[in-house]
């Protein structure tokens, strides 16, 4: 045929093209997919392969038994299986870690750093993100991280900062009141007035750890979004209106305060210690951000079987915590298998398990196969017995934290 | 080549606090640090706190140091002293100041006891008697750990004077034991007890293991926010803390100061008592009256070790009883797998400083045994990083480990183990080696043996039970440091109390206490094996230095 | 009356080191204990002082002027013991050393200022009062210690080989001072030495301890 063609023909040529080209790209596309989740794949397990025989220095607080006992049996699991050996560098405060990371990047050790693997949230997360001191991201390349309850906001954002992938959410915590039921009954206080109620007709029973401790800065935080006049602004660095939104918090401590244990002048350190003390008797209320606190220490005999928990009703502060990778870590990729490990079904399980740490877990139950799922025990209907699902409160932007700290040591710090 | 010795110890010594100084002085030239540091609420309460608990137990200590030693004289009563002093040396002051805790808190030991049949007492009663803002917790824990101590000094630097005639003298002139000790011997052991006093003092001031659960916390003594703000992740706060390391290293040095003027004030005064004819004899029932406090702050620390015993064992231990309800070994069968790991670090840390301790030192005694003066400038040197506060200069050591890539090995935590050691290994054998009559190794030589000959044959078994008690003492400084092995080890390197402190910080108190008890364990056993050795070595042989 | 030592045995770890001795020394009269060293003689003067080691084990009675001192605390037995070695205390001058010995009865300053400038002339050493020991020669120490004992009126003297250290002539001069006063005031004197001249010199009753 001579001459330009039919435009008919022309048209089922394009389209025969343009079929042939979307075939051809879909294909490709497809393929490339498959390739890429076959690379993936690959890729890990060239990161499985180089991890094998790496020592991994995890940095994790050390102040719970049940917590180290965990670490090590997750560290004969992967030595067992990957051949990593993981080394538990015990802290006292995770703070100490991040000192470190800060110290050894001033002295200009940019690889070998002797921290490979951190447990870290909140504002500690904070500082090294915004310092550019954190490997990644990393967090959503670990196969198991598909397992991860989406529909949580804490698990991708923490206390207002995203996480993009620079660290691997690794446990759940909703600020929990615990108390001796025999001395406050069964009906207990569960919003902050009548919290207050029971302190003052209670002198020197209740008492709360001395913030900067975590607990005790939670507390904190946890009692301004209940009384604050306005949430909002909490989502926001701190501004001016600093005093106007904190103002019923220390109206409400001055009024605890003379009526708190030794009326307010000592404050147990921490958490175990104010353990301690309930258990001894010297007071009756324990805090805590892990529902199971109780139940454990109750089961190792520590507790006697008469303490609850409870939340407060109208929303409880809740968080998640999770796993990083320093910037100059020597053990990237042993640290990597490490933190995939501690995120899979087994290992969640078992750190869910109240017999062990009672740690909530970050995977979602639904993503699970059966036989995973059976690894979890039923949900927890122990003496803790605590209320179904209270409101959960996200944590304010990491600023209030530290102003919260310093406006408490200016009020109650020196007396 | 015999200089050596004496070069390596001072490069021990003095590098680290040197380059740790620096750089903690360089960073504490910012004036934001300081101006951050002045606006800290209770600034000047924690500051008088410091001083006040330093310069009270210092001087506490020290009287009843003498007293004891003067009302315990004579030979026999005074090697039992030794005896009831060494276990209480030994334990390490966390873990004495946690058993103190176990033992006065309104829900320890002394209350249960004591309730609810003499106090009537249900509850736990809502007191202070640990943590008061006054210190006097913080007081009572100071001292009872460093009478002892003082006590230790005073008997070892017995060697130097006749004491026991000079003794003899003043009592057959008709004076008591406390007015004779005062007058003839205790004067001429200011030399030996004066660095001595001087270190408790600035602990004193600048510690943080017996006022972290001794001391008040609103606000604390300014070692603790040291603590606090160091650790910070704040940059901000960290500045600050620099700063405020400036300030505890000002007043250590000040109340130094201070308190070598007031002494030496003191001495017309003194003078004018020794010289008043009175002979002070007290009456038996007197004598005993002064005992008392002796006593009690001796059992004390006896009784907070075993304070500590018990509360490790205990399950839930509800107030008022005294026996936990279902004591169970459930610490100890935690702790037992960690200890494996704890212990092998612990124990090769603990005899590699002592060795080396020992070593260094002998071989320095020796080039130095003639040179008095050179002897007492190596002896400052050695006790500096005794009186400056540890924080002060463990960051500037830290960075420069960091730098020497040597941070986190066996070899810097070593290092910074034997800063510590070697300033208690000089106190007993700088001083042992001069006590040898320098006819003797003259009477070898001349005799025909070689100087190597010599010193093994003739000087080293003179050396022998002073040599066991640097080691024992070596040892046991080394088992009780968390500072500089949480530092100098980047956290790698874990000791019985690195572990201790973590669990004592998280309130853990069963665990701590556990430790605690292995931590002091570990230094009494090594104790015990000197004064063994030590006693059955030559022990036919009636005149060997003592 | 003097000083009475009655059945006095001494035993060191189980083995007999000394006597039974029974010595009664007149006051005024000096007795001296020689014996090679080893028999026990520094021993038996911790004794009579009241300081036995715990390893000796020791019985026999101590008597001063009919007063029995063998309960007694050392402070308490007004006994004067000399040493080889002078014992001034080094931190105090002659005068605070010999102000040290002085009982308490003088009551002012002045008082007491005034009896010790006269012990010191009378002993040859006026001028010495704000001295420092060790800037003294042998001798003149020898001569502040036995000042500082007889200042605080002891009812004895006993001497360890006071003299040992002293070279001869400055040896006989003290040992003359000695005798002289220890007859002047009438005090029984127990001399321990193994030097066979002052044994003669002191001229009284010679006690010879053979080794066990």
């Amino acid at each position: 045929m001579i001459g330009p063609p039919a435009p008919a023909a022309f048209a089922a040529r394009l389209l025969k093209v343009l079929a042939v080209a979307i075939f051809v790209v879909a294909s490709e596309l497809a393929g490339s997919r498959a390739a890429y989740a076959q690379s993936a794949t690959e890729s890990w397990r060239a990161t499985e392969r180089s991890a094998r025989g790496q020592e991994v220095y995890f940095n994790a607080w050390a102040g719970d038994v049940a917590i180290n006992r965990y670490i090590a049996w997750a560290a004969r699991e992967v030595e067992r299986r990957y051949g990593v050996k993981l080394i538990h560098v015990k802290v006292a405060d995770t703070s100490e870690a991040v000192t470190r990371i800060l110290a050894e990047r001033a002295a200009g050790r940019t690889a070998r750093g002797s921290i490979d693997l951190i447990w870290i949230n909140g504002e500690n997360f904070a500082s090294l993100k915004t310092s550019h001191l954190l490997y990644g991201p990393w967090a959503e390349e670990v196969p198991n991280a598909r397992l991860l309850d989406r529909s949580d906001p804490t698990l991708t954002v923490d206390a207002t900062i995203a996480t993009e992938g620079y660290e691997l959410p690794w446990g759940r915590a909703r600020f929990t009141l615990f108390y001796d039921a025999l001395a406050v009954g069964d009906e207990p206080p569960d919003d902050p007035k009548a919290l207050l109620e029971w302190i003052r007709a209670h002198p020197g029973r209740f008492t709360y750890p001395q913030p900067p401790d975590f607990i005790g800065s939670s507390f904190l935080k946890q009692l301004l979004l209940l009384l604050t006049p306005s949430r909002e602004p909490l989502r926001e660095p701190v501004a001016d209106d600093f005093e106007t939104l904190t103002r019923p918090l220390w109206n409400w401590l001055d009024d605890a305060h003379p009526y708190l244990w030794r009326s307010g002048r000592i404050f147990p350190r921490s958490l175990s210690e104010q353990r301690r003390l309930l258990g001894d008797g010297e007071v009756d209320w324990m805090l805590s951000f892990n529902p199971s606190e109780a139940a454990r220490a109750i089961a190792q005999g520590e507790l006697p079987d008469s303490i609850r928990g409870t939340r407060f009703r109208t929303g409880a502060l809740s968080n998640s915590h999770f796993l990083a990778i320093p910037f100059n870590a020597r053990a990237k990729e042993g640290a990597a298998v490490v933190a995939n490990f501690l995120i899979s079904p087994e290992a969640q399980a078992r750190k869910a398990d109240v017999a062990r740490w009672g740690d909530p877990t970050v995977v979602e139950i639904a993503r699970l196969s059966d036989a995973q799922r059976r690894l979890f025990p039923s949900a927890d209907r122990s003496s803790a017995r605590l209320p179904a699902d209270s409101r959960r409160l996200q944590e304010p932007h990491p600023s209030w934290t530290q102003a919260l700290e310093r406006a408490w040591a200016q009020r109650y710090g020196a007396r | 080549m015999k200089w050596m010795p004496v070069g390596i110890l001072l490069a021990i010594s003095a590098l680290p606090v040197g380059a740790g100084l620096v750089g903690t002085i360089a960073a504490g030239f910012e004036a934001q640090a300081w101006r951050a540091l002045l606006s800290t609420p209770g600034l000047v309460r924690a500051v008088s706190l410091s001083v006040w608990t330093g310069v009270a137990a210092t001087v506490i200590s020290l009287l009843l140091a003498h007293v004891t030693v003067a009302l315990a004289w004579s030979s026999e009563r005074l090697v039992r002293l030794r005896m009831w002093a060494l276990p209480v040396l030994a334990t390490p002051h966390l873990a004495l100041a946690i058993g103190l805790v176990l033992l006065l808190s309104p829900s320890g030991l002394l209350l249960r006891l004591l309730s609810p049949w003499a106090t009537g007492f249900e509850q736990p009663p809502d007191w202070a008697t640990v943590q008061d803002s006054l210190g006097i917790a913080l007081i009572l824990g100071l001292v009872t750990k460093e009478t002892p101590f003082l006590i230790l000094v005073l008997l070892g630097s017995l060697a130097q004077v006749d004491a026991e005639r000079l003794m003899l003298q003043a009592r057959v002139l008709g004076y008591g034991r406390l007015k004779s000790w005062l007058v003839a011997v205790a004067p001429l052991l200011q030399r030996q007890s004066y660095l001595a006093t001087a270190a408790v003092l600035v602990f004193g001031i600048t510690n943080v293991e017996v006022a972290l659960p001794l001391g008040p916390s609103t606000p604390p003594p300014l070692s603790l926010l040291l603590l606090q703000w160091f650790s910070d992740a704040e940059p901000a706060m960290r500045l600050r803390a620099f700063a405020g390391a400036w300030l505890l290293l000002g007043i250590a040095m000040l109340t130094l100061v201070f308190g070598h003027f007031a002494s030496r004030s003191m001495a017309s005064a003194w003078r004018r008592w020794a010289t008043s004819g009175r002979r002070a004899v007290r009456d038996t029932p007197g004598q005993r009256l002064i005992s008392i406090p002796i006593a009690f702050v001796l059992t004390l620390g006896i009784a907070a070790v075993f304070a500590l015993l018990l509360r490790s064992f205990g399950g839930a231990w509800r107030f008022p009883h005294v026996l936990p309800a279902q004591p169970s070994l459930h610490a100890w069968q935690s702790i037992a797998a960690e200890l494996d790991a704890a212990l092998g670090p612990t124990l090769a840390l603990g005899f590699a400083t002592a060795v080396f301790a020992v070593l260094l030192v002998v071989a320095a005694a020796e080039a130095l045994h003639d040179r008095p003066g050179t002897r007492g400038g190596i002896a400052v040197v050695l006790f500096i990083p005794l009186l400056l506060p540890q924080m002060a200069f463990l960051f500037g050591l830290q960075t420069l480990l960091i730098k020497l890539s040597l941070d986190g090995t066996f070899l810097a935590v070593l290092w910074s183990h034997l800063i510590f050691a070697l300033p208690y290994a000089w106190a007993v054998l700088s001083e042992a080696r001069v006590q040898i009559p320098s006819g003797l190794p003259l009477t070898a030589r001349v005799l025909g043996s070689g100087p190597a000959r010599t010193w093994l044959l003739v000087i080293a078994p003179l050396l022998t039970k002073s040599m066991l008690l640097a080691a024992a003492l070596g040892f046991a400084v080394s088992v009780a440091l968390y500072l500089p092995t949480s530092f100098a080890g980047a956290g790698r390197i874990a000791t019985a109390t690195t572990e201790a402190a973590a669990a004592m910080n998280a309130g853990n108190l069963r665990t701590a206490a556990a430790q605690g008890v292995v931590q002091a364990l570990a230094p009494l056993l090594v104790f015990a094996l000197a004064a063994v050795l030590g006693h059955a070595l030559f022990r036919h042989r009636r005149g060997m230095p003592r | 009356m003097g000083l009475a030592l009655q059945q006095v045995e001494l035993a060191v770890v189980g083995r007999h080191l000394l006597g039974p001795l029974d010595v009664i020394i007149e006051p005024g009269k000096i007795a001296t204990i020689t014996g090679r060293s080893g028999t026990g003689k520094s021993s038996l003067l911790s004794y009579i002082c009241g300081v036995l080691p715990n390893d000796f084990s020791a019985q026999g009675a101590i008597l001063l002027n009919d007063d029995n001192l063998t309960q007694l605390p050392p402070e308490k037995r007004r006994l004067g013991i000399l040493f080889q070695d002078d014992l001034l205390f080094p931190h105090l001058s002659v005068a605070g050393n010999l102000a040290f010995g002085l009982p308490r009865m003088q009551r002012s300053r002045e008082e007491r200022t005034r009896v010790i400038t006269d012990a010191l002339a009378s002993f040859g050493l006026t001028g010495f009062a704000s001295r420092d020991p060790a800037t003294l020669s042998g001798g003149q120490r020898a001569r502040v210690a036995l000042l500082r004992t007889l200042l605080s009126r002891p009812r004895a003297l006993l001497l360890d080989e006071p003299f040992a250290h002293l070279d001869p002539d400055t040896r006989s001069t003290v040992r003359r001072l000695v005798v002289a006063e220890a007859n002047r005031r009438a005090l029984p004197t127990l001399l321990v030495t193994h030097d066979e001249d002052d044994a003669q010199f002191a001229d009284g009753p010679i006690i010879r301890l053979r080794t066990p």
